[in-house]
């Protein structure tokens, strides 16, 4: 029984991740996302490899979303209403109230702005999450008889999983996105060690390794300290959900422990939606988050009051939260536009930032002077903050947890082709194991091995569980405790257990291996035994003329029996 | 009632009896027992008979495994049966399954007992019993429970064997323990781990190095076990081993390994699981001989080229990779981990390795200056006490760039993390004079947000005057020309002045060439500030000499000029601060940061002669206190009780400054007072001339009160001298006597309680050399008339008030005071608990007791209006047998009332632990004796959740 990958997303790139696996005759699709970055065909996967008859509903067995950002579910609504899959869908509680806010507000930014042709209805996005089966985290679900799915923690957002699916012996975990440390918000990611055929990972920062968190905290942290102290204005774009929270609760705890009474905004919108679920979601959060939540929930900060567009141009220091995060349009272009002039004020970047967008061009050197249209321009005076924080795991992480699984296979997807393939030598030279990185629509053939089941008695699985010591005392006689401690004692740990058994294997039945003592009983057989007499002048000894005649025999080593 | 019981269990115990009523008898057979005041043939007849009762029931395990169990809990409570209980239960060892398992848990039991008062212990009475072979057999029993329980046996004799007797040879218990540390169940697993590690304790350093081997090679092989339980015990077993392996003494030829095993750590320092990587830092943190590049590599996520010292080429270079692979960025890791106690953990281990090498240390301190931001306070407080274990050893190098992220510390919310900082501060050689000038700036802030902590600021800034001397002097004139004002009146008020002064002089007092330059107005403005800053000097008795040295300086003509220029000069050669640190330093790691303040205080006081003067006058404050006694008999209560004021404030006035065994003395004093001052009141009241029914309510309450504070005195001071008992019990007669004139005649419960007192005090008197007092005869005397009858007949109250006279306490020998401090730490008015009316409260309570042994009852009891609930507080459950004990206990308070806000009642609470006379009307969940205080009722602010 082989693994059989094919990777229609995500695939050397980042965006639209998207991976078909088959395993022993199951077809799960993990995750269904969208690429931002094309507005053409591409921007789905290519879903006419699963099917050509477009029947999606005998291919696949199960869709399964890892997390709600969209290039992992954008797709999704498209492939169940317009494409017509009607199989189970798999996604954990988070990740299904999320992610409709997440699908809706793309809609909405691509039909009502841009004028495009919509790809999917508002009904669609809610048909759609008709059709979702929720997932608990370490939760075992068996989709069908031959399938079971799990789910764990991977850190990164809110109510991201990690999957792992077994069909038989046959098994295989796929991270989608994690992050190995925890942030402020949420924990790192958490797993078994399992015995796995296939880990499919994420490869974002196949090279990067990054420095403490606590380095780059305190650098935002100083950056935002000087500017309103000094009495300037903070601006940070965000995206609504998971960096607003986490920066928030990185300000509301700097505020509390050093006394600040600057008010925090957050511009209205889906930043307080998303956080209305963010309080509710609270048992997907980090450990302090879930320590304090009796107390106070984190998300109902202290220190974050209330926005009023008029509060734009009133004077004093503030810091304000607006999307979206790249400063391309909507709010954040609007504060930007009355606050850059000011060499007082402060604008944070996101660590990333698509080109074509006013965040990219701050990023790429520090312009005085951004035109927005022919008639508009901005001078821009303030200073620039770039944060670098990362909800993914970067290169120590991706190995350290190749390592802690230590499956016999490796996929690499969700990273750049360079860097996966440094990645990639680096995992099967350091660690040994196998390794692909498979470009889009490619398929990965990956052999398994097979094991035979046999079953085992009781009698001889308690056999096997305990070591005897008497076999060990009786085989080493001579050591005494004078003698203990020189070479001897090496022997001690060499601890092999033997155990001995029948392998019994009938026709019709499972192979099956018993106790020497239940061998009889199995086959239903009388034990026969043989017995071996001496036959002794009866001169020569009077003892054992009664010892014969008492017809049993003799006591010490005469009587041996045998099975057949 | 014994001999009934005993009857009616062997009764009970028949084997034609049914199946009920052989478990009654069992519980019967317990209660004898385990009854304190059962006689010991009870108790061993008791024993034979369930011991006879086994072989009268040989397949029943649903009586047999309660008996067996019985059995045990029987020899460990009286010893002398323990042969016969380990006699019966031999044969059940090779019985069937639970019940061999019962058999060795009684045994496992009687192992771990150690005899009261010498006696066998109970190691050898098993090893008389138990021989290799059956230990052996046991050991690979098939049941898991056996195996279990036998490894319990062994690790308990394990630790209590005497050097003669061992259950086991040595090499077959490390057979058997190895054995069973691959076990198929991870219970098993864990306890033979643990077995082992007791094993490598107690053979010591005695211990040959191949067994360590084998030991190591056993844990390291269980790092990829799947219980979580197991992976940690194998963990602290390699940390152990790495330990022994640090100590033996090829210990040069063990650095190799102690490389791999500080490797091997590291790696697990990454576990998925919570427990495992506690246990992996606190490892870390005991390592020793580990070569620097392996310790740097822990501190960097990226690989540092290859180890120098290895001659490696190709073939090595992928181990080598791996091997530096799994140490990367372990602390780093560490100190971002989610969990808290894991930051704490690592940040304390990184402290212990920055000892070993200066690289190291210059490295951690860039992650420990960023973990000062970290979100929970306790990682910040051990971040601290890292640095400043640092610093003791003279491993603390700041740079420039860190000095921004410490000096914020100082503004935090945090009155702990600020003194903490401060604390560092102190010991700190800052880099350059700019952050010499910038922390100076720092500190003046922080002195003007928080005034109420100028002592402690002003002792840092003494200690930077006095270690950057010659950074001050380059600043000097820069900071004269701030405080002399050029025009107007100089404002010492101002902090900021204040501070600069503090400065100039600790700096000249250290760096004597240094005075010549600062102008003689500087030496006047100290000498009016010399009250504020003699204390951080570091000297409080030594205040005189302080201010000697500053008058010699600013010239000012002092009193005794002979006596001046000696104690100044004795100023600048001994000055205290340095001997402190100086000691400090060498004890550094019994001291930890706290310590050193009280570290000082002992240093600048002579004890023993303060003790000898403040009881003294104790003493006469006492007297001067029986001296009240003729003008309150005399009614003259205003007086009295005037003086008796002045005698309370006095003493609270010495209780500022005692410590230790005199605190004692003086709460027993103080207590005393309260009492009299009681007395005085109710004898005012009791004026036959004046009519009863005025003062009937408020009598009631002071009786009470008096009831409480007699009590307190009575039992709250263990070691009390028997003459003491007598005059406390007088007055608690009194006291009774009191309670009569109110009703005038007295129920069949007092009277009994009152002859139980009286008997204590004739027995007192018997025993010691002190005779009952008249009044107390007389009582006796109407005691006697009245009790036989009615109450009819009153008591002569009036005569025997009249009779009544107070002496003076005859003090003798030391004796302790039993109290308690109870706090809810972050709960006052502004800032209440939240609650949701109707579902009960969990509330934090801090608690400090003194002197308490563990059969003192103590409850915690909570009051909203009316509703009342006490709560026990088990003190075995709280660790440590100090004198001293601090725990926290978390309860809940059920009965909230559906209110916006309220205010809940705290305190401690003590039974009394000898009055037998019970009053049977109290609540039954309550103390069901008479109860005292141990300390002052506290407020506990409340209020509902919506109204925050």
């Amino acid at each position: 029984m082989a693994i059989e990958c094919l990777v229609l997303g995500a695939g050397q790139e980042v965006g639209k991740s998207c991976v078909v696996v088959s395993i022993g005759g199951k077809r799960i699709m993990f995750d269904c996302g969208m690429h931002m970055g094309y507005l053409d065909h591409r921007r789905y996967p290519d879903f006419s490899l699963i099917s050509e008859t477009g029947d999606f509903n005998s291919a696949l067995t199960c869709i399964i979303i890892t997390h709600f950002h969209l290039d992992h579910v954008g797709a999704l609504p498209y492939f169940t209403e317009v494409r017509g899959y009607q199989g189970p869908i798999f996604m954990t509680y988070p990740t299904k109230a999320m992610a409709p806010l997440m699908l809706e507000d793309y809609r909405k930014v691509m039909v009502e702005r841009r004028g495009e042709e919509e790809q999917f209805s508002h009904d669609h996005i809610v048909d759609c999450m008709k059709k979702v089966t929720t997932l608990d985290l370490k939760q075992t679900v068996q989709v069908d008889k031959d399938l079971q799915i799990r789910a764990y923690y991977a850190g990164h957002v809110l109510g991201a999983a990690m999957i792992y699916a077994k069909v038989g012996d046959t098994a295989m975990v796929y991270t989608g996105d994690y992050n190995m440390t925890p942030d402020r918000h949420l924990g790192a990611a958490q797993i078994d060690r399992l015995q796995l055929d296939l880990l499919i990972t994420e490869s974002t920062y196949a090279t990067t390794i990054r420095d403490s968190k606590y380095a780059r905290e305190r650098e935002f942290l100083k950056a935002v300290h000087k500017c309103i102290s000094g009495g300037g204005k903070v601006l940070i774009p965000t995206f609504a959900l998971g960096r607003a929270q986490e920066l928030c609760i990185l300000l509301d705890d700097y505020w509390e422990r050093m006394n600040l009474k600057i008010p925090i905004y957050f511009s209205a919108g889906l930043t307080i939606q998303a956080n209305k679920y963010y309080k509710m979601l609270i048992g997907w959060t980090s450990q302090k988050i879930k320590d304090t939540y009796a107390i106070r929930n984190t998300f109902d900060f202290k220190h974050v009051c209330p926005f009023d567009r008029s509060l734009i141009n009133a004077s004093g220091p503030c810091v304000l939260f607006a999307t979206p995060g790249m400063i391309s349009g909507g709010f954040s272009l609007e504060v930007f536009k009355q606050w850059a002039p000011s060499e007082k004020n402060l604008v944070t970047l996101p660590g990333y930032c698509v080109a074509g967008t006013i965040g990219h061009k701050l990023m790429s050197g520090k312009p005085t002077r951004i035109d927005i249209d022919k008639d508009t321009h901005i001078d821009v005076r303030c200073q620039i903050h770039q944060l670098s924080f990362s909800p993914h795991t970067d290169a120590k992480g991706i190995m350290d947890l190749v390592e802690f699984l230590s499956p016999k296979h490796v996929i690499l997807v969700h990273g750049e082709k360079p860097k996966m393939a440094t990645l990639k030598g680096r995992i099967q030279s350091e660690l040994g194991i196998q390794c692909n990185d498979p470009a889009n629509n490619e398929t990965v053939l990956i052999p398994t091995t097979q094991n035979v089941k046999i079953n085992a008695t009781k009698m001889f699985m308690r056999s096997c569980s305990h070591a005897d010591f008497h076999s060990v005392k009786n085989s080493l006689p001579c050591l005494s405790d004078s003698s203990f401690g020189d070479s001897e004692a090496s022997n001690l740990v060499r601890n092999e257990k033997v155990v001995e058994g029948i392998l019994v294997m009938e026709k019709t039945k499972t192979a099956k291996i018993v106790c020497e003592d239940e061998f009889l009983q199995t086959l239903h057989v009388e034990e026969h035994k043989v017995q071996f007499e001496y036959s002794c002048p009866a001169e020569k000894c009077r003892e054992q003329v009664s010892c014969q005649s008492n017809s049993g025999p003799p006591p010490s080593d005469g009587n041996f029996s045998e099975t057949c | 009632m014994e001999r009934l019981l005993l009857e009616r269990l062997e009764l009970h115990l028949d084997p034609l009896s049914d199946e009920r009523r052989r478990l009654r008898a069992l519980a019967s057979a317990r209660a004898l027992i385990a009854n304190p005041d059962s006689s010991d043939s009870t108790c061993s007849s008791a024993v034979d008979t369930l011991i006879r009762s086994l072989d009268a029931h040989p397949g029943d395990p649903a009586f047999l495994r309660p008996a067996l169990k019985l059995l045990g809990e029987a020899a460990v409570l009286h010893r002398p049966v323990a042969p016969s209980v380990i006699a019966a239960v031999r044969p059940f060892l090779k019985g069937g399954k639970c019940l061999a398992a019962d058999a060795v848990a009684v045994l496992a039991s009687i192992a771990e007992s150690s005899p009261e008062g010498g006696g066998e212990g109970g190691v050898s009475l098993l090893a008389s019993v138990l021989d290799e072979h059956l230990l052996l057999s046991l050991a690979s029993s098939p049941i898991s429970l056996v195996r279990s329980r036998i490894l319990d046996l062994l690790v308990s004799s394990i630790g209590r064997a005497q050097s003669s007797v061992s259950l086991l040879r040595p090499h077959l218990m490390l057979k058997i323990l190895l054995g069973l540390a691959v076990d198929l169940y991870p219970l098993v697993r864990r306890a033979a781990l643990d077995g082992i590690m007791a094993f490598c304790e107690v053979a010591g350093s005695d211990i040959d190095s191949s067994i360590i081997d084998c030991c190591y090679d056993c844990a390291v092989e269980l790092f990829r076990d799947e219980d979580e339980l197991v992976r940690s015990a194998a963990v602290r077993l390699v940390s152990k081993c790495g330990q022994m392996f640090a100590a033996s003494k090829e210990r040069t030829a063990n650095t190799e390994r102690m490389d791999v095993i500080f490797v091997q750590l590291c790696s697990m320092a990454r576990d998925m699981s919570m427990k495992v990587r506690i246990e992996a830092f606190l490892a870390l943190g005991k390592v020793q001989l580990v070569a620097e590049n392996v310790l740097l590599q822990s501190l960097s996520k990226k690989v540092l080229g290859i180890r120098s010292g290895s001659k490696t080429i190709t073939k090595c270079s992928v181990n080598e990779s791996k091997f530096s692979l799994s140490a990367a960025g372990a602390f780093v890791h560490g100190i971002e981990d989610e969990f808290y106690e894991v930051r704490t953990i690592a940040c304390k281990s990184l402290g212990m390795l920055a000892t070993f090498s200066i690289q190291f240390a210059d490295n951690a301190l860039n992650l420990l200056m960023d973990m000062l931001n970290d979100d929970a306070e306790a990682v910040r407080l051990q971040t601290l006490q890292t640095l400043f274990h640092m610093a003791t050893h003279d491993r603390l190098m700041v740079q420039e760039k860190h000095m921004d992220m410490f000096l914020g510390l100082l503004a935090d919310i945090s009155a702990l993390i600020r003194r903490a900082a401060r604390k560092v501060l102190q010991l700190m050689m800052l880099p350059d004079i700019k952050t010499f000038k910038f922390t100076i700036d720092c500190l003046i802030t922080n002195l003007e947000t928080y005034p109420e902590e100028e002592e402690d600021i002003f002792f840092v800034l003494c200690f930077i005057g006095k270690n950057h001397g010659n950074f001050f002097a380059k600043l000097a004139k820069e900071f004269t020309q701030e405080i002399v004002p050029s025009y107007g009146e100089l404002s010492l008020d101002s902090p900021r002045v204040a501070a600069i002064v503090v400065l100039f002089i600790s700096s000249c007092i250290s760096n004597e060439h240094l005075t010549c330059n600062i102008p003689v107005a500087i030496f006047s403005y100290a000498v009016s500030l010399a009250g504020r800053i003699s204390c951080p000097l570091g000297n409080a008795t030594n205040r005189h000499s302080l201010m000697a040295y500053l008058c010699h300086h600013s010239e000012i003509p002092f009193s005794d000029a002979a006596l001046k220029s000696e104690m100044a000069e004795e100023m600048c050669h001994s000055w205290p601060l340095r001997n402190v640190i100086s000691q400090v330093k060498v004890k550094e790691n019994m001291l930890s940061m706290n310590e050193m303040a009280t570290h000082l205080e002992h240093s600048q006081t002579d004890v023993e002669q303060t003790d000898e003067e403040l009881m003294q006058s104790i003493q006469s404050i006492l007297e001067k206190v029986v001296e009240t006694w003729p003008l309150i008999k005399s009614h003259c209560s205003h007086e009295a009780r005037r003086t008796l004021r002045t005698c309370k404030e006095e003493l609270e006035m010495i209780a500022w400054n005692v410590t230790g065994s005199l605190s004692a003395l003086l709460e027993f004093a103080l207590q005393y007072v309260q009492i009299i001052q009681l007395i005085a009141e109710m004898w005012e009241k009791l004026q036959p001339k004046m009519s009863h029914i005025v003062g009937m309510i408020t009598l009631e309450v002071l009786l009470e009160k008096l009831n409480m504070a007699l009590r307190r005195m009575r039992y709250g001071f263990p070691g009390l001298s028997r003459e003491v008992e007598c005059h406390i019990i007088e007055l608690t007669l009194l006291g009774f006597v009191f309670r009569l004139c109110k009703v005038g005649a007295c129920s069949n419960f007092m009277l009994k309680k009152l002859q139980a007192i009286i008997s204590r005090a004739e027995f007192l008197c018997v025993e010691g050399s002190s005779k009952l007092s008249e009044f107390a005869k007389e009582l006796l005397r109407s005691c006697a008339k009245g009790g036989t009858g009615e109450t009819s007949q009153p008591f002569p109250v009036y005569k025997l008030l009249e009779l009544f006279n107070l002496e003076q306490v005859p003090f003798a020998g030391r004796f302790r005071c039993i109290k308690a401090e109870l706090q809810v730490l972050g709960n006052d008015s502004e800032n209440p608990l939240p609650v949701v009316s109707g579902l009960p409260v969990g509330i934090t309570f801090q608690i400090t007791v003194h002197n308490i042994s563990n059969s003192d009852r103590l409850w915690l009891r909570m009051a909203v209006g009316v509703s009342v609930q006490y709560v026990f507080l088990d003190l075995c459950q709280f660790t440590g047998r100090d004198e001293v004990r601090s725990f926290a206990v978390n309860t809940p308070f059920y009965a909230t009332p559906k209110v916006p806000s309220f205010l809940l009642r705290a305190c401690i609470l003590m039974e009394c632990p000898s009055e037998n006379v019970t009053d049977q009307k109290k609540d039954q969940r309550g103390p069901k004796n008479d109860i005292f205080l141990l300390c002052e009722e506290i407020d506990v602010y409340l209020v509902k959740i919506d109204y925050r």
